[in-house]
């Protein structure tokens, strides 16, 4: 196309020396000028076209960088339990993937503190906290200036705090909550935050104050949680002390070193003594769990045989297991070590629960099975008793808190209901598996599996 | 002992005279009673009992002046003796000036139970017939009382404290051989006591051994601990047996040469 | 986001790649940065990491790395060799005299490096004739000597654009670099735009400035074909708006046109062009598309890698692109489609370093072109320029 107009065109500047051909010429021109002015119009048409094709472009262009970034922001924050941190986040993608200069969120109400700030020009947060248009945007009166110039005096003035030339100050408002407001700005001068902007940062505004709330909510809970955890702390070490002197003024009367006692006495006075033992006991247990809920049972792990841990419980309980009169069938004696990288004091405390619950719920001239070996690469420990068994309802809350099986309850044994809960803690953090398997009038076993040591 | 230890009460009050004297009697101690100050002074200097409890207002010569007679004596018998008066009012003005005059403890009569009166007996014999063998860091009363009578009833000479200042005074002042501490003190706490006894020079950590009785989990790896105690025990999880066992075996290992 | 931090940060990557390099084998560092950037601070940042080693950059309107294009970003490349040499000089200031700017950077040039193969140069983008610098290079180093570069962009502002010598952040200035040495290069020149509607004749023009086409004003080409977008043509710097509808001329050589992008209209109608319109050339206007944009950097692509075979070498191993803002503008959020296209040319292994510029120096001879690879080398706009270095 191009090539043929060039001819033409150099042929128009030819002269009119042969008087026999104008006509001809003449034509050709008129012909030629007609195509030119087509050619024209045809190109101010495609040139039209494609500008609107490159503006609409470069609004789908945003637009989808929008809803990308929008995704992104969402599922980011999702996982997160900061408030700081998820805001923070929200922020750099809004700056840094879409075109925004800067992002603020000030968290109300009045006077407000920064949520967040990200901006690469220098932003007087005292200053913008003060500006009457932003507190009157907390109060719901919506700020959006898309072309700065055209503004009003307090507008001109977030402006030149922001470096900005189109902004949008919005309410952070979640289920009739307001937790701030959030402002953000372009420095583009020639760039304006059109009307399906402001839509989108309205959506943003909504999903931070949303972020926000549940991240509050989530904060407060577990703040509870650690004031129940901390209060269950102060009362259980506070419930020693009474507990410890009944303990030893007991004992000395019992020993007969305030006097001598006749039976009955001696009876009650044993009586009173085991039943302070208990308040004892759940008292640990209480600590136990507490310091667990804490994350506070501190772990030094060392290799240590396995069969050792369950010789030590065993003799520590020799004097419970004869009372009982059940008999434990047992292989630590003998076979080859288990070794295993544990916290003594914590995996005993794990195991003595264990076995403890055994002895306690087997009748007498029952057999309890505590057998250590090892499962593939596992070490495994087997408590098995031969006690009254838990139901297949109840085994499937055994693990929480404070529960016990119906029928432990009916059998009138002692229990906290703690004892599995921080075995099964224990032993996970030993990175290792508790299961229990039981039936009603034959019997419980409990396993655990626990990983061998390094090298063994 | 041999002998049963006499005390001396000069109290004008009869009823409370009669009380104290039988219950110092039903502890093992030899009592006798005066109830007028001229009176009591000449049963001092006849007598030499091994304690004086003395009240302050008394007829004929009032407790501040038997004080200052007693400052006045060359007899070294009656100059070991420890007193430990009684006063009405407990005002820190009055308690100062007898302190100042020799007295070695006191006992507010408006608040005291018989148990104070035996502590602060106890206290003041111990510390002044020699090393005691325990000193019993404990500020919860109950306790206090319990584990010091078991220790007594095994023979051991105790001595008691209740907040960390005296308890690291005591320490220092009289060296008792064992020494059983509870954390949770008022003022410094045991953990604070252990660190200022760690600088000082003056303490000879061979002379001592060291028990934590504490009802708080959770100190048992602090590196002052594991440096200066031979045990961390839970008062609620341990027998009163085995610590006094324990605490025998701490005595003995003390006057044995005291290395560790 | 702090200047300093960013700069230091992009360094210490750069520099972390070549960790099991002394110091002393790396031979230069390419910086360009967004203006966003305090510059000053951001080049501190970035030589408290490289301290001495000969630095050359730019501020651009927008950076471009192996990963893609990025923006309001500091790309640092460290390039180690030891078989290139580059030696840096400094030209002088083009608002006074662009042929005289150009002619003192090669004199510099030539002084610092006795076996010069190719030149590069950063010339400030607002500041003048971009045709002169070249011209003023090509004075004194020869009309065929190869100079391949871009000119400095700020984030599609046009208020202010920077040059980095070594530790100095200079402006209105043209900087450069003269490679020695033993190498394989590979230069790929294209641009895609298309020439739409009837051509017209510069009737009046002066250097860069463009007065008349067809004996009337030559912002009317634009007042005719924008219709409603003319009033906003004075307000707006007229950049924005022709950058992706330059001007193009039809040059020897070349089956491409040469563009020239209008920067500024004056009182008159008056066309200020980022380097010179020559009278009784033939114009037209010039319109891009994504397609024809990609399909462009595939070519050049295709064509540095076709010379470094030529060569002897068989791969690319270190790319600079020079790559138009106009380009950037036009493909949008397929400006990434667009270095993927190249990526896909050269090699997953080629490492890439780049900025969006506001003019591009290379020499722009057709693949058939008699004269081989040492055509004269051109001021253009909306081109995408590829120098590699192969192996």
């Amino acid at each position: 196309m191009v090539n043929k107009e060039k001819n033409f065109m150099s042929n128009k500047e030819q002269t009119n020396d042969q008087p026999s051909n104008f006509q001809d010429l003449a034509a050709v021109n008129q012909r030629l000028a007609v195509a030119l002015a087509e050619q024209q119009r045809i190109a101010q048409l495609v040139i039209q076209k494609d500008l609107e094709l490159y503006t609409l472009n470069d609004t789908l262009d945003r637009q989808v960088n929008q809803l990308k970034v929008l995704q992104l922001m969402v599922n980011e924050v999702r996982s997160l339990n900061n408030r700081d941190k998820a805001l923070r986040l929200m922020a750099r993608r809004l700056v840094q993937e879409l075109q925004f200069s800067a992002v603020v969120v000030l968290l109300g109400p009045p006077p407000f503190t920064v949520g967040v700030k990200y901006s690469y020009h220098e932003i007087d947060t005292d200053e913008l906290k003060r500006l009457p248009v932003i507190i009157k945007a907390f109060e719901k009166k919506i700020v959006y200036v898309d072309r700065l110039a055209s503004a009003g005096p307090d507008e001109q003035a977030l402006g030149k705090v922001l470096h900005a030339t189109s902004f949008v100050a919005l309410p952070l408002q979640c289920h009739q909550k307001f937790y701030g407001v959030f402002i953000c700005a372009l420095d583009d001068p020639y760039l304006r935050l059109s009307e399906h902007d402001r839509e989108f940062l309205e959506i943003v505004s909504n999903a931070i104050a949303g972020t926000i709330e549940s991240l509050d909510l989530e904060e407060r809970q577990h703040y509870i949680d650690s004031l129940k955890t901390e209060f269950i702390s102060i009362a259980s070490h506070q419930l020693r002390t009474p507990l410890s002197a009944i303990k030893w003024i007991l004992k000395m009367i019992l020993n007969g070193d305030l006097g001598p006692l006749n039976a009955e006495q001696a009876t009650y006075i044993d009586k009173t003594y085991k039943s302070n033992e208990r308040m004892i006991e759940l008292v640990n247990d209480l600590l136990d769990s507490s310091r667990i809920e804490e994350g506070r049972l501190e772990y030094t792990l060392a290799e240590v045989d396995a069969r050792l841990l369950v010789k030590e419980i065993l003799d520590q309980y020799r004097v419970l297991i004869d009372r009982q009169g059940v008999i434990v069938e047992t292989n630590v004696d003998s076979g080859e070590p288990a070794m295993i990288l544990a916290d003594h004091d914590n995996l005993i405390l794990a195991l003595t629960n264990l076995i403890d619950n055994a002895i306690k719920f087997t009748p007498k001239k029952q057999t309890i099975k505590i057998l250590v070996d090892h499962d593939r690469s596992f070490v495994r420990i087997t408590v098995k008793d031969t006690g009254i068994g838990i139901s297949a309802e109840d085994q499937q809350q055994l693990f929480t808190k404070f529960f016990r099986a119906d029928n432990a309850k009916r059998m009138q044994t002692h229990g906290t209901g703690l004892g599995l809960f921080i075995a099964n803690n224990i032993i996970r953090k030993h990175k290792g598996r508790i299961k229990v398997e039981s039936e009603i009038g034959v019997g419980t076993t409990v396993t655990c599996w626990l990983p061998p040591a390094k090298g063994s | 002992m041999s002998q049963p230890i006499s005390i001396l009460i000069i109290e004008d009050e009869e009823p409370l005279l009669e009380t104290l004297k039988l219950k110092l009697e039903k502890e093992g101690f030899k009592v006798d009673g005066a109830a007028d100050g001229k009176q009591g002074l000449d049963k001092i200097y006849s007598g030499k009992p091994d304690l004086l409890l003395l009240d302050l207002v008394l007829p004929s010569m009032t407790g501040q002046d038997i004080l200052r007679e007693l400052q006045k004596t060359q007899d070294p018998q009656i100059k070991k003796m420890p007193v430990v008066v009684i006063s009405n009012s407990g005002q820190p003005v009055e308690i100062k000036e007898v302190l100042a005059l020799g007295a070695d403890d006191y006992i507010i009569k408006a608040n005291f139970t018989i148990d104070d009166v035996l502590e602060r007996v106890y206290n003041a014999l111990e510390k002044k017939s020699g090393q005691p063998d325990v000193l019993v860091a404990e500020d919860e009363s109950f306790l206090r009382m319990v584990l010091a009578k078991k220790l007594r009833l095994d023979g051991l000479k105790v001595v008691t404290t209740i907040d960390g200042d005296n308890t690291l005074r005591t320490i220092l002042e009289v060296k008792p051989k064992a020494i059983v501490l509870d954390l949770l003190m008022p003022g410094l706490s045991g953990l604070e006591v252990l660190e200022t006894l760690s600088k000082d020079s003056a303490f000879h950590p061979d002379d001592h051994r060291i028990l934590v009785l504490s009802n708080y989990s959770g100190k048992e790896g602090e590196p002052i601990i594991k440096k200066m105690t031979v045990g961390y025990l839970i008062k609620s999880n341990c027998d009163i047996d085995d610590i006094a066992k324990k605490v025998g075996s701490m005595v003995e290992e003390v006057n044995k040469g005291g290395q560790k | 986001m702090d200047a300093f931090s960013a700069g230091q940060e992009a360094a210490r990557q750069a520099m972390g790649g070549l960790k099991d390099k002394t110091p002393a084998d790396i031979k230069l560092i390419l910086v360009f940065s967004s203006v966003v950037f305090d510059q000053n601070k951001m080049l501190s940042g970035v030589r408290s990491i490289t301290e001495n080693i000969p630095l050359l950059g730019c501020s651009s309107a927008g950076e471009i790395t192996t990963a893609g294009p990025s923006k309001k970003s500091v790309v640092v490349m460290a390039i180690a060799t030891d078989s290139v040499t580059f030696n840096l000089a400094m030209g002088g200031n083009i608002k006074e005299d662009a042929l005289a700017a150009g002619r003192t950077l090669a004199e510099g040039l030539k002084a610092v490096s006795s076996d010069g193969k190719l030149a590069i140069m950063l010339p400030d983008g607002l500041a003048g004739n971009g045709a002169d610098i070249v011209r003023g290079l090509q004075q004194v180093l020869g009309e065929n000597f190869p100079i391949v570069g871009g000119a400095a962009g700020d984030d599609f502002l046009f208020k202010e654009t920077y040059e980095y010598y070594n530790d100095q952040v200079l402006t209105g200035v043209v900087i450069g670099a003269m490679l020695g040495g033993e190498m394989k290069i590979g230069i790929g020149v294209r641009h895609g735009w298309q020439p739409i509607g009837p051509p017209r004749k510069v009737t009046k023009s002066k250097g860069a400035v463009l007065y008349e086409l067809d004996g009337k004003p030559a912002v009317q080409v634009y007042e005719e074909y924008f219709g409603k977008k003319a009033e906003e043509l004075k307000s707006e710097p007229l950049a924005r708006l022709a950058i992706t509808y330059p001007l193009g001329l039809r040059i020897a050589h070349s089956d491409e046109y040469l563009i020239r992008d209008p920067i500024t209209v004056g009182e008159s109608g008056e066309l200020t062009c980022a380097a010179e319109v020559p009278e009784g050339a033939e114009i037209n206007l010039m319109m891009g598309s994504r397609e024809n944009a990609i399909d462009a950097a595939r070519q050049a692509a295709e064509r540095c890698l076709e010379e470094i075979k030529e060569q002897g070498g068989n791969q690319v191993t270190t790319a600079i692109v020079f790559n138009c803002i106009a380009r950037s503008k036009v493909l949008g959020r397929d400006a990434q489609k667009e270095i993927d296209a190249i990526k896909k040319v050269l090699g997953e292994s080629a490492q890439l370093v780049g900025f969006y510029t506001y003019g591009e120096q290379a020499p722009i001879g057709a693949k058939n072109c008699s004269c081989g690879r040492s055509c004269k080398s051109e001021f253009c706009n909306e081109t995408v320029v590829i120098l590699g270095f192969g192996e």
